[in-house]
């Protein structure tokens, strides 16, 4: 057992190596830092006109830190996007590389079970989306500090989530990863189901049956900005409510995006005890 | 001691059958060379022997521990280099060759002073600490070698290392591998479509071809001998008078064993003095008779 987590460690971090100096890490860091400075300029800017957007966007608010949720909300929404371009930059490659760069022949070979190997590149690659999601959220932590002196709770909810949402996106993207041999693939398919097959179930299942896919993964990882105001927007607009979303709430998607992570990881590790290179 | 065993060993990709029923056994301190033309199964009994593979039937044991049961154990005393293998381009061939040394058991200590011996004993130490993506082919190859040496296994298992090096990096290939065999008594198992360098590694040889083991043949390398193309189809049993023996015959193409103290330009002249006109001549060895027989 000590030599498995030992062997662990030495696994995570040669992943982690060859993560942060890549390029990969490089251009999402730079992005997410540019995405930070613009909503800087948006909070120190607009941030007395935030109630008028959201009147003209329907909210009707009642009050109170109502700024201060409000642009919660912002930062927290477009963080929500971070996990799912940082999974296809990290994740979709994660083990289709491995056969098509033919660096399965550098691993497999070794003396080491595969589930150490999964287990250690997968923590490496969540733990650079982290660095890259806790850059973002110190900046967000810094504004807030600065423009209302005190810290909502929701704001610690949001980056406790959105740490979440990583660890279910990123087992989700390896095992989309682990049935493919080729990087062109995983990366189309991670994107398409993420971005289009997720939300076309969305709309397809509010329209017919008038109710909101809260099993589905985009649905739940709102939960990362719904902490603010309860808004989620679908086609018809059904989970509409000007109040942070509530503790059940919270803890039935937070629940939702973990029963992701766990049946996503076990395809996966049955997947990859299979793989092989011809 | 048999260290490699393959028992009734069968490998599909869909309909090809890459692998057909292939039985082996490796002793220890042998080093066999498999010889095949490209894809005669050689790289696929290799991968399987490595987990990078599974077998559709049969196994492959390693000193009594089947691969497919508990590859863990099973490659714990392998030094495998499979094909040409990519590294992760950001780790340095430092950093590469101290995780393969920590997974194959070495502490902190020893890490360093092996990483030290095998970059020394490679030639490695120009560009060791380059990152790998920046590596070419050869030095992919040797970081390769390197991570296969590591913590000095019992066994190699090395398909086609020689491939893709320019003539100097071969020799030297060849020498790293039969000092290991020779000197330090390790089990080497190589594959290469290169019969001087069976000659030259082998102590034994197979030669497989579609998926089957053809020829299993020991390496008698002071055998030698000659393929002789003849104008005409001539009597040539006065040669026997002289201990060359006829091994095979085909009406105008001839294969001779020439005895030990006899030159080849004797026999040619031994032809022409018997009135046997000779289109051309060239020295062959056993293994090279066997696999175009093999191939043919």
């Amino acid at each position: 057992m000590v030599n498995r987590l030992i062997l662990l460690k030495d696994t995570y971090f040669y992943y982690f190596r060859n993560y942060y100096r890549s390029r990969s890490f490089y251009l999402m860091f730079f992005l997410s830092v540019i995405v930070s400075i613009l909503l800087i300029y948006l909070s120190f800017r607009y941030l007395n006109d935030l109630s008028t957007f959201a009147t003209r966007a329907g909210i009707k608010f009642l009050g109170g830190n109502q700024n201060e949720l409000l642009l919660g909300y912002l930062w927290s929404f477009i963080l929500s996007s971070l996990p799912v371009f940082a999974s296809v930059f990290f994740g979709s490659p994660a083990i289709s590389s491995e056969i098509e760069t033919k660096t399965a022949f550098h691993i497999f070979t070794l003396p080491i079970p595969r589930i150490i190997l999964l287990t250690g590149k997968f923590l490496a690659s969540i733990s650079v989306t982290f660095v890259i999601v806790l850059t973002y959220s110190l900046i967000e932590i810094g504004v807030f500090q600065y423009l209302f002196g005190i810290l909502v709770i929701q704001l610690f909810y949001s980056i406790l989530l959105t740490f979440l949402f990583v660890i279910s996106i990123s087992a989700v993207t390896f095992m989309i990863s682990s049935i493919f041999n080729k990087n062109t693939y995983a990366y189309i398919t991670v994107l398409i189901t993420y971005l289009l097959v997720f939300y076309a179930a969305t709309i397809i299942i509010e329209l017919l049956f008038k109710t909101v896919p809260y099993y589905l993964l985009n649905q739940a990882s709102s939960i990362t900005y719904r902490v603010f105001i309860n808004l989620s927007f679908g086609i018809t607009l059904t989970s509409s409510s000007p109040v942070p979303a509530g503790i059940h709430s919270i803890i039935s998607n937070a629940l939702i995006m973990f029963l992701y992570f766990l049946v996503a990881m076990g395809i996966t590790v049955i997947l990859f005890e299979r793989k092989e290179v011809k | 001691m048999i260290e490699i065993e393959a028992s009734n060993l069968s490998k599909h990709y869909g309909k090809l059958e890459a692998l057909k029923h292939f039985e082996l056994k490796v002793n220890s301190g042998d080093c066999l060379v498999i010889l095949g033309p490209n894809g005669a199964g050689k790289s696929t009994f290799l991968k399987i022997s490595t987990n990078v593979v599974h077998p559709s039937s049969g196994y492959v044991s390693i000193r009594g521990t089947r691969v497919d049961e508990d590859p863990m154990r099973a490659l714990s005393s392998v030094g495998p280099l499979i094909e040409l293998p990519e590294f992760y381009p950001y780790l340095n061939g430092v950093e590469i060759l101290s995780y393969v040394c920590k997974v194959k058991g070495a502490n902190r200590e020893t890490v360093s002073s092996e990483v030290e011996r095998l970059t020394s004993e490679l030639k490695m130490t120009e560009f060791v600490k380059r990152k790998s993506g920046q590596y070419s082919r050869g030095m992919k190859q040797r970081l390769a070698l390197a991570c296969a040496m590591a913590m000095d296994p019992e066994i190699l298992i090395l398909d086609e290392p020689t491939f893709g090096l320019d003539p100097k990096g071969m020799k030297e290939f060849v020498n790293i591998i039969t000092d290991l065999n020779k000197k330090k008594r390790r089990t080497v198992v190589l594959s290469t479509h290169l019969i001087s360098e069976a000659r030259e590694i082998a102590n034994r040889v197979i030669i497989v071809n579609n998926g089957e083991k053809k020829v299993e043949m020991l390496n008698d390398r002071d055998t030698k001998m000659m393929k002789i193309s003849l104008y005409s189809p001539g009597d040539l049993t006065f040669l026997e008078s002289e201990n060359v023996s006829i091994i095979e015959g085909k009406e105008e193409e001839v294969t001779v064993k020439v005895p030990d103290k006899m030159e080849n330009d004797q026999i040619l002249s031994l032809l022409i003095k018997n009135g046997i006109r000779v289109k051309w001549a060239e020295p062959i060895n056993s293994i090279e008779q066997k696999y175009l027989e093999v191939v043919e």
